[in-house]
């Protein structure tokens, strides 16, 4: 098929007046400024991670470079996959396609019995830098950073 | 694990994206860094500030979001060749070219690019991208959808029903119905291309 030439955009985007030492590239640079942070101070560096990202690959990118004394994930919290899928079950429906728009909130994943091991006066007193990694919410299991 | 795509993706739709946003929401104003890893192996970050300049100017001008295509069963030949398309799949049924919480936003920063969910941008300025009117109707919300359809070459479109607010309240437990499709049709030969 001979075909015309496109002027569509597939890629648009919004220049954002910024200095260019505001952005880094590559986890060498990355991990390198978030060191940077530790060693002015920081104790925690906790990362929250949208649906779908490729958590191990972050988690590992972190450890690897900073080799944090601590890492915790949330998703070591949650309830047990069956428990959520039956919590789930009544938003999700059985129609194939269509379902309900879920109210819960990310504390209705967590099970209790490991959040209160969680808060325990030991868990208070790691050393560190601490790295706090895994999905959404980490201070509920960690309230005290 | 053994979900197929589709249970996968309405299970993220109705479920996961929206207990994430509900975290994500307050959040944004809090953040130090923000790290962009679409791409695994080249992971971005900017500060938190930067992030934050970006939603700010974004909302501040007219803007597109970086468009998604997909096939389907009515798709059709005509996106590939107006958008430049790859070859691979058989056809392209939709196009999303603003629907915020499927789409990116490409914020670039002194030549990089950063890529975020345009939903973040609905999340931390909604009423400054819909209006006073809108919000105070919708929340943190976008409630248009904007879609391409194409059949040219391709089959026929479905035929969809919306329900009135009442009934996607109780059922769907969503507050946006769909009031109104646009349509608008190029003729060639005797397919149509469809803008929902």
């Amino acid at each position: 098929m001979n075909r015309r030439q496109s002027n569509y955009d597939k890629f648009p985007s919004v220049r954002v007046p910024v200095r260019r030492d505001s952005v880094w590239q590559g986890w060498r640079e990355i991990v390198a400024r978030i060191a940077g942070e530790v060693s002015h101070g920081a104790q925690t560096i906790s990362v929250e991670i949208d649906p779908g990202v490729f958590e191990e690959q972050v988690r590992e990118a972190f450890v690897e470079g900073l080799h944090p004394a601590h890492v915790f994930r949330t998703r070591d919290g949650w309830k047990t996959p069956p428990e959520i899928d039956a919590m789930v079950s009544g938003d999700l429906t059985d129609d194939p396609v269509f379902g309900r728009i879920s109210q819960l909130t990310i504390e209705d994943f967590a099970d209790a019995r490991h959040t209160a091991r969680s808060n325990s006066p030991a868990d208070r007193r790691r050393a560190s830098p601490s790295f706090l990694a895994r999905g959404p919410h980490f201070w509920l299991l960690n309230p005290m950073f | 694990m053994g979900e197929s795509a589709a249970a996968k993706y309405k299970r993220a739709f109705f479920v996961d994206w929206r207990v994430a946003d509900r975290i994500k929401q307050p959040l944004i104003d809090r953040i130090d860094y923000l790290l962009d890893t679409n791409n695994p192996a080249a992971p971005k970050m900017c500060t938190g500030q930067a992030f934050r300049a970006g939603l700010r100017s974004t909302v501040s001008r007219p803007f597109r979001v970086v468009p998604f295509f997909d096939p389907g069963p009515w798709g059709g030949q005509w996106m590939r060749e107006v958008c430049d398309l790859p070859d691979g799949p058989p056809n392209y049924a939709w196009c999303f070219d603003c629907v915020p919480e499927e789409n990116s936003l490409l914020l670039d920063m002194s030549g990089v690019k950063i890529e975020i969910p345009a939903q973040d941008l609905v999340l931390h300025h909604p009423r400054e991208l819909v209006g006073d009117s809108v919000y105070a109707r919708f929340g943190s919300e976008f409630p248009i959808r904007f879609d391409f359809l194409d059949t040219m070459q391709g089959g026929n479109l479905s035929l969809q029903v919306h329900p009135l607010n009442q009934y996607i309240i109780e059922n769907f437990g969503m507050a946006i119905r769909r009031m109104k499709a646009i349509t608008c049709s190029m003729r060639r030969r005797t397919h149509a291309c469809t803008w929902d």
